[in-house]
């Protein structure tokens, strides 16, 4: 159990309770910033408890829609320059594919984990990968499809990362990500599972 | 034309038997190619098949000049016709050519057309709610009822619906008699939770209304069991010696915790099974990516009321739970299709079928929707193994 | 909340219940059962065509 009440309330899918915790603290003058630390450690817990089979993806929907909630109510409050980040990382769904379920859920997880998310969206070109990751000086892009059919440029999207000289590594998610797939794109990292992004993260940032 | 019709009737047999879990000449073989594979094989680009409906029916016909012995079909190339979607103005379909690069696969545009506010009216009358509120929501040209475009729109969706499926009806008549190729499937229906979740709630919808509003998600699935059982029934035009397509979505794993599959997912869709089942029609019960979890409540359906598809789901656990009771189908791997060589397909379908083909209630599938990466030389690939393989 | 509903709880297959119609309608003259089954089964179109935009 996670040993703050916010961040219990997190884990616990307690909407209203985070609600009022949230704005209760605010008024008793405890910073934003340390709020958004208990958050992230209620995050962490939903993306174990994922990992561990006791939550589906109703839960972490839901548990998404708490937290957007809770950071709106925040980030009025949030002075520029005042959040801190572990690093920065380049998201999106690959040209040809429009979904964006796994990728919001692999947003939520990262953003709880303390990342700066640069979330491109879906349906997003290779140039527009490089671009991003030139701009954010990212050493982490990833990739996110459902359609076997976008195989294709998901293999564009990796190789153009590869070939732009910058030192960024490509981690792809999708339900359809085998070995046959990992040889085939090139990517360094690949998982069906999302809350395997934060270990990679972790990984990739430890030696970036 | 006398051979063709005795190669129908062989098919049909064939495939029947194999519903019925008994043991035909061979294994079945019926594959589920997605327009696009279709498309691709008899050489149009994308836009040309969801604009040109004659092309869209000519593309099937191709591919079954291209690659023989395909024993099913489930009709022209395409489910949608874009321009009928133009007509209407649709909002949620993104077509190549039109919005897209000719050669991308159409998308779905998947958002909560429907509100929370509407449950009370939907229950109350959907029929009524989607032609009122519904339409006018999702299609642009139907925006202000009442108008010269939202009629002209109106007139021009009903008369373009018509046309294509009485097109699509002739060329499945014509396929069958010049290549005596049977349908995979007569008509359609859905598991009533996914036609709340796809085209209505969208998934952050539904999956918010789990926790805010389960008494109403209920109620909404209760409505909809009569519904869902006439649209098959309809849509099969009451044909019983094919089963009904029910693409399930929502109830894979892992969307939903058990209880929560127990309360929402599962008794309308059975209910809609037995409902089809009771009118003599069988359902394929078409299990996208993965449902080991539930197999032990899917047994419970009436006993060849239903074939189980295999996409990612155990194989082995499927076999071992709904074996002997329902007919199993599928399992290549999509992948395999995509990025194997043919030794392999051809490999995995030997020893698909020496598993678990043996004692007859088989059908030879891939496991998913056979998109355009597939290699047409693994199709080959996998028929011969088929016809190799899958003999008793 | 839209507009109030015109009919609650139709069955499958019915856009506007023949049961209104003859009413409407009045002292039908000749074949009723006629009348009512060339009703229903265009009222089935309009149901297929309204329920097509859902199941898919």
């Amino acid at each position: 159990m996670a040993k703050d009440e916010l961040a219990g309330a997190i884990a616990g899918l307690d909407q209203e309770k985070v609600l009022s915790l949230v704005k209760e603290r605010l008024q008793a003058g405890v910073k934003p910033m340390e709020l958004i630390g208990n958050l992230q450690e209620g995050m962490a817990r939903v993306g174990d408890l994922f990992e561990e089979g006791e939550f589906f993806l109703s839960e972490l929907i839901l548990c998404g829609e708490i937290m957007k909630e809770a950071m709106g109510l925040l980030e009025p409050e949030l002075a520029a320059g005042d959040r801190q980040y572990r690093g920065t990382i380049v998201i999106g769904t690959v040209k040809g594919d429009i979904h964006d379920l796994g990728k919001n859920i692999v947003v939520m997880l990262l953003r709880g984990a303390g990342y700066k998310v640069i979330d491109l969206g879906v349906d997003v070109a290779p140039e527009k990968f490089v671009q991003s990751a030139r701009e954010n000086e990212t050493p982490l892009v990833a990739m996110s499809m459902l359609l076997t059919s976008a195989m294709g440029t998901m293999k564009e999207c990796v190789q153009a990362i590869k070939e732009s000289g910058l030192n960024t590594r490509v981690l792809i998610g999708g339900p359809i990500i085998d070995d046959k797939v990992m040889q085939f794109s090139g990517a360094d990292y690949g998982s069906t599972i999302a809350s395997d992004a934060t270990k990679i993260a972790e990984k990739v940032f430890k030696t970036a | 034309m006398a051979e063709k019709t005795s190669l129908f009737e062989e098919r049909k047999k064939r495939y029947q038997a194999a519903m019925n879990l008994e043991k035909p000449d061979r294994v079945p073989i019926r594959l589920n190619f997605s327009g696009e594979f279709i498309t691709k094989v008899a050489g149009y680009t994308f836009q040309e098949t969801y604009y040109d409906w004659q092309k869209n029916n000519d593309a099937t016909r191709k591919m079954l000049e291209k690659i023989s012995d395909l024993e099913m079909v489930i009709g022209g190339a395409n489910l949608w016709w874009a321009a009928l979607h133009d007509a209407v103005g649709a909002k949620y379909l993104r077509f190549a050519g039109r919005d897209l690069d000719a050669e991308t696969m159409f998308q779905y545009v998947e958002e909560p057309y429907m509100l929370p506010e509407d449950y009370d009216d939907f229950i109350e009358n959907p029929t009524e709610w989607i032609a009122t509120t519904y339409l006018p929501r999702i299609h642009t040209e139907l925006a202000e009822p009442g108008s010269y475009r939202a009629t002209a729109g109106l007139i021009k969706g009903a008369f373009g619906l018509a046309q294509q499926l009485g097109s699509g009806a002739e060329a499945m008549a014509s396929y069958q008699r010049d290549f005596g190729v049977v349908p995979t499937i007569t008509g359609i229906s859905k598991a009533p939770f996914d036609t709340l979740a796809d085209t209505l709630r969208g998934l952050s919808g539904i999956m918010l209304d789990l926790y805010q509003r389960p008494e109403k998600v209920k109620k909404a699935l209760e409505v909809l069991v009569p519904h869902n059982i006439f649209y098959g029934m309809a849509t099969a035009q009451g044909d019983t010696d094919f089963p009904v397509f029910m693409p399930l979505h929502r109830g894979a794993y892992p969307f939903m915790k058990m209880e929560q599959w127990v309360e929402f997912y599962w008794p309308s869709l059975k209910q809609v099974v037995e409902g089809l089942w009771s009118n003599g029609k069988r359902t394929m019960f078409y299990a996208e990516n993965i449902w080991t979890p539930y197999l032990e409540k899917i047994a419970e359906l009436p006993e060849k009321s239903i074939i189980f598809h295999v996409d990612q789901t155990d194989m082995e656990k499927a076999h071992q739970v709904l074996g002997g009771r329902f007919c199993l189908s599928g399992n290549v791997p999509n992948s395999l299709l995509a990025f194997g060589k043919p030794e392999e397909v051809k490999e995995y379908v030997k020893r698909l079928l020496d598993k678990y083909a043996r004692d007859g209630g088989f059908i030879l599938d891939a496991g998913a929707v056979i998109l355009d990466d597939a290699k047409e030389e693994n199709i080959r690939a996998l028929i011969e193994a088929g016809l190799e393989y899958g003999v008793y | 909340m839209s507009k109030e509903l015109t009919f609650k709880n139709l069955p499958p297959a019915v856009c506007v219940p023949w049961e209104v119609k003859a009413k409407e309608l009045g002292e039908i003259k000749g074949d009723a059962a006629l009348i009512k089954k060339e009703w229903e089964n265009l009222d089935l179109m309009g149901y297929l065509y309204i329920w097509n935009w859902v199941q898919r």
